[in-house]
């Protein structure tokens, strides 16, 4: 099976900066709560950059990763907690969704036409030709996986 | 250019560029079945475009929301597939509740002088057709409004 996991950067970095900012917040209330004054120093705002990076990397990879398996039979998808394995077979319509800002996704249909999703460019692979292997692969096609 | 090569790049400009200025088209389907015929590409979107703030609630208020496709097929010089072909975009368009649609017809090759005559004539509001021969370039847009945009659209051979 191939496989591909790649690091998503932007959804990362948001994380990391809302939690940096968060917790920056939330020191600062607590602080004018009962000091009557916000204290800050250098040294609380590298604890704050690595607690945030520390909690960031856990909630990135419980929300935000994505690893996507495939061969010529089926695949599986992993996006933060939930998995999901099907057949190609099990779809019978194959289409390439522009979700805007220039992000796609390849959707499998099945004949009561219920839909699947894979997020291709958070995969970072070439939507289009993830949508035409995926029609080989749900005709039934036998082929040989490029990587 | 071969056809699948022009097939993408009208299926990317339609998608991401300039082809959104006629409807914000979302979805694409390659040898899809509709009625009885297989197009090459099917291509689905409305006319509200989704946009980002005050783009979106302008069009939001502003425009309305009607579903439209693009259908494309290949290889009808003499366009003896336009007939079944309207028939079932007609029906598509029917179930679906489209408000318009366009049929690109694409041809490694000229097309006859009849097949010529009879898409200049059509003056079909609700479907647009678009001949685009590879070989020398050359568009022949029916003359409704959406005919000749899609005219403009269809310019994609660089």
């Amino acid at each position: 099976m191939k496989t591909t996991a790649p690091l998503q950067i932007g959804n990362l970095l948001k994380t990391i900066t809302f939690l940096f900012f968060g917790l920056l917040i939330l020191w600062a209330l607590i602080n004018y709560l009962i000091l009557r004054e916000v204290y800050l120093h250098w040294l609380l705002l590298v604890f704050n950059l690595l607690l945030s990076v520390a909690l960031g990397w856990r909630l990135y990879k419980r929300n935000y990763h994505t690893a996507f398996s495939y061969d010529q039979d089926g695949f599986a998808i992993q996006q933060g907690g939930s998995r999901l394995s099907a057949c190609w077979r099990d779809y019978s319509r194959v289409s390439l969704i522009h979700l805007g800002h220039g992000e796609f996704a390849v959707r499998l249909y099945k004949d009561g036409g219920d839909f699947l999703q894979i997020p291709v460019s958070s995969l970072k692979l070439n939507p289009s030709e993830l949508r035409f292997q995926a029609m080989e692969f749900v005709k039934g096609q036998e082929r040989v996986v490029e990587t | 250019m071969k056809i699948r090569e022009y097939l993408l790049r009208l299926e990317d400009d339609l998608m991401t560029g300039s082809g959104r200025w006629a409807a914000d088209f979302t979805e694409s389907f390659w040898e899809l079945l509709v009625g009885d015929d297989v197009f090459d590409m099917v291509i689905l979107g409305n006319t509200r475009p989704r946009g980002f703030l005050l783009s979106r609630f302008f069009a939001w208020i502003a425009l309305p929301n009607y579903r439209v496709a693009c259908f494309a097929y290949s290889d009808d010089p003499e366009l003896k597939r336009l007939s079944p072909s309207l028939k079932a975009i007609a029906e598509y368009r029917e179930k679906e509740e489209m408000a318009w649609a366009w049929l690109v017809i694409v041809n490694e090759g000229p097309f006859s002088k009849r097949a010529q005559a009879l898409v200049e004539r059509d003056d079909t509001k609700e479907i647009g057709i678009t001949l685009v021969d590879l070989a020398s370039q050359e568009i022949t847009a029916s003359k409704s409004y959406i005919g000749r945009r899609m005219a403009h659209i269809a310019k994609r051979f660089k």
